[in-house]
């Protein structure tokens, strides 16, 4: 009894310790030391100062680039639902041979590694003579973020009675009135949770980016490029990172206490 | 009771099948204005397919349904007159009791103000008012049950269609619902059809019962013809308990045929039968009476046996009897006239006319 107790809460504060070290610390750790009066990082304080930030939201190429990634999560979140919701419906209740085939054609740039999806995107647009932009990048992000949606919204879909539609139809509601007020209203909270993971998703992508991008860059890539190269860039780095992480927060605390999200 | 004219819906020989295997073989049945109709089956006998066939959620392979004249065969469900609650009741789980019972109203795009009468009317008709405003996911089972009730009866429809909808409730609930569905089904004066498999509920709720086994409509009929004169085994083992003996007939003479049940002699009320045939005798267990004496009277028929085993039930007592033939029989007595034991000598008898001869 009272091992098996003391094994349950080592493994709770185990897996709390992982999280707390390897995540929460480096994070607070760039939180605390982007306000720090020194113009490259070292572990040591000198004093507060807002500089960094100033630096950071003056530059055109850092602001430039915090948009650019905005418009393509955005651009991605949209498109990717509206195309990933109906086949999800599809998947979920059709039966059958082909519908199984489907599922698979749907999932399988789920398995496909990042780095592959970029290359060959790279190479294909090259073949076809297409300009790399915002745009392609983003159909890069859509690939992955199909089957991403399906998976996360599959399973509420599954846990749906379909007698509860039968029900919406029989008192009277047509396919698409019970799509309006039953089906939809049961599923949103689902589909708002795909829609913040594939926003984060897209934000943060580097490696499809990298290899769909034209001369535009978004936040992650621009910071690889800049990374190393130039002097007392660190600072500017650790300043916008604090403000993604602070918006995010509010944003996504904001959403779970107004019970738009179930699962997050 | 039914008002054997005035046949509301028509089902005209619909079928239906599922892949390979039919679901519904050649259905036929008139359903009565203002009736309660309980449609009686074990599971997989096509009753619940049948119902929503009614519905138009499924739509029948052959045959045709017609609705006071008109046929509505291929009418989509929100179409239909009908309203069906489900065997899981199909809440709206994301709305209030409100709003799910305004439902069907609202999309029928109903003033407010009359959607607000409406629903204030059905709730105190199913007795649960002062639930208006709660979340249906956070009511009990019976409270749910009622919503589902009102939530079809809003909108008046001509037929009530009931799936099981008692199903997942306890058997002390179950039973309360029961007088209060009667008394619902009184002062609604609509149709009523009721899926179910448990006989004691159909005999509780119907005026007619419709006994289904295997995609057919084996015997539909006042409740207590179908109790009474079963058509086939099957109707008399499903409805109630029944005592089942094979004859073979010897004899047929001044309207009594008479036969042989292992060693036993055996007479009932004529059929048409001719000697030699083989048909199965049922004989209800409240029909047959155990006494230390045989009975006087030539009316009878007369088995003798030894008391195997008493249960108890409270108001009745059901006495196994091992016959001298090795058979076992069940008879039932009133606990008030249940005085045998354990290994009593008893003559068991019935008269010829209680026994029910069944050709299939």
């Amino acid at each position: 009894m009272e091992t098996s107790r003391l094994l349950k809460i080592a493994l709770v504060v185990y897996t709390a310790f992982t999280v707390g070290f390897f995540i929460y610390l480096p994070v607070a750790v760039i939180i605390v030391y982007s306000f720090n009066d020194v113009p490259f990082f070292i572990p040591e304080w000198r004093g507060f100062t807002l500089e960094w930030f100033v630096k950071a939201f003056t530059r055109r190429d850092v602001v430039t680039s915090l948009w650019n990634s905005l418009y393509i999560a955005v651009f991605t979140t949209a498109v990717s639902l509206a195309l990933a919701i109906p086949p999800t419906f599809y998947v979920v209740r059709g039966r059958g041979r082909v519908k199984d085939l489907y599922m698979l054609y749907l999932m399988l740039p789920f398995v496909i590694p990042w780095i592959i999806i970029g290359v060959s995107l790279y190479i294909f647009y090259w073949y076809l003579g297409i300009e790399k932009s915002l745009l392609t990048a983003a159909l890069g992000h859509i690939v992955y973020s199909i089957p991403l949606i399906v998976t996360l919204l599959a399973p509420r879909l599954y846990s749906l009675d379909p007698d509860i539609e039968r029900a919406s139809m029989d008192l009277g509601a047509t396919p698409w009135q019970t799509f309006r007020y039953v089906v939809f209203p049961q599923v949103f909270p689902a589909i708002v949770s795909a829609a913040i993971i594939t926003f984060i998703w897209s934000f943060d992508n580097f490696v499809i980016s990298y290899y769909t991008l034209g001369g535009e860059l978004t936040w992650p890539v621009w910071v690889f490029s800049v990374i190393g190269k130039q002097r007392n860039i660190f600072p500017v780095v650790m300043a916008v990172s604090t403000v993604i992480i602070l918006v995010s927060t509010v944003v996504i605390a904001y959403i779970v206490k107004k019970g738009y999200v179930d699962i997050l | 009771m039914a008002k054997s004219a005035d046949v509301i819906l028509k089902v005209d020989r619909v079928s239906k099948r599922f892949g390979e295997t039919w679901a519904l073989r050649d259905v036929s049945l008139d359903v009565y204005r203002g009736e309660l109709l309980v449609l009686l089956g074990p599971s997989g006998s096509g009753k619940s397919t049948l119902l929503r066939i009614i519905a138009g959620l499924e739509t029948a392979t052959s045959g045709r349904l017609y609705m006071e004249g008109v046929d509505i065969t291929d009418l989509p469900p929100y179409k239909r007159d009908t309203s069906m609650v489900f065997q899981h009741l199909a809440l709206f789980p994301h709305m209030t009791v409100y709003e799910n019972v305004a439902y069907g109203l609202k999309i029928r795009g109903v003033p407010k103000e009359e959607i607000d009468r409406r629903v204030d009317e059905v709730l105190s008709l199913v007795r649960i008012r002062e639930l208006r405003d709660r979340k249906v996911t956070k009511l009990s089972g019976g409270q749910q049950q009622r919503v589902a009730i009102a939530r079809s009866l809003i909108l008046r429809p001509k037929i009530l269609l009931l799936d099981e909808p008692l199903g997942a409730l306890d058997l002390k609930l179950r039973k309360e619902l029961h007088i209060e569905l009667k008394r619902l089904h009184e002062e609604v004066g609509n149709t009523w059809i009721f899926v179910t498999h448990d006989q004691e509920e159909a005999l509780t709720l119907a005026d007619r019962i419709g006994v289904m086994n295997e995609g057919r409509l084996i015997q539909v009929g006042e409740k207590w013809d179908v109790y009474d004169y079963p058509k086939t085994r099957f109707v008399a083992e499903f409805i109630g308990e029944t005592n089942m003996f094979t004859v073979s007939i010897d004899d047929v003479s001044g309207g009594v045929a008479t036969g042989s049940w292992k060693g036993f002699r055996v007479s009932f009320k004529d059929g048409g039968f001719r000697p030699g045939e083989t048909i199965y005798l049922s004989v209800r267990p409240e029909n047959l009476h155990i006494s230390k004496e045989p009975p006087a009277g030539e009316e009878y028929n007369v088995f003798h046996g030894v008391v195997d085993v008493e249960v108890f039930r409270g108001s009745y007592v059901i006495y196994h009897i091992r016959l001298d033939n090795g058979e076992i029989i069940r008879v039932t007595v009133l606990s008030k006239d249940a005085e045998f034991d354990p290994g009593d000598r008893v003559y068991v008898y019935w008269r010829f006319d209680k026994g029910v001869p069944l050709r299939e």
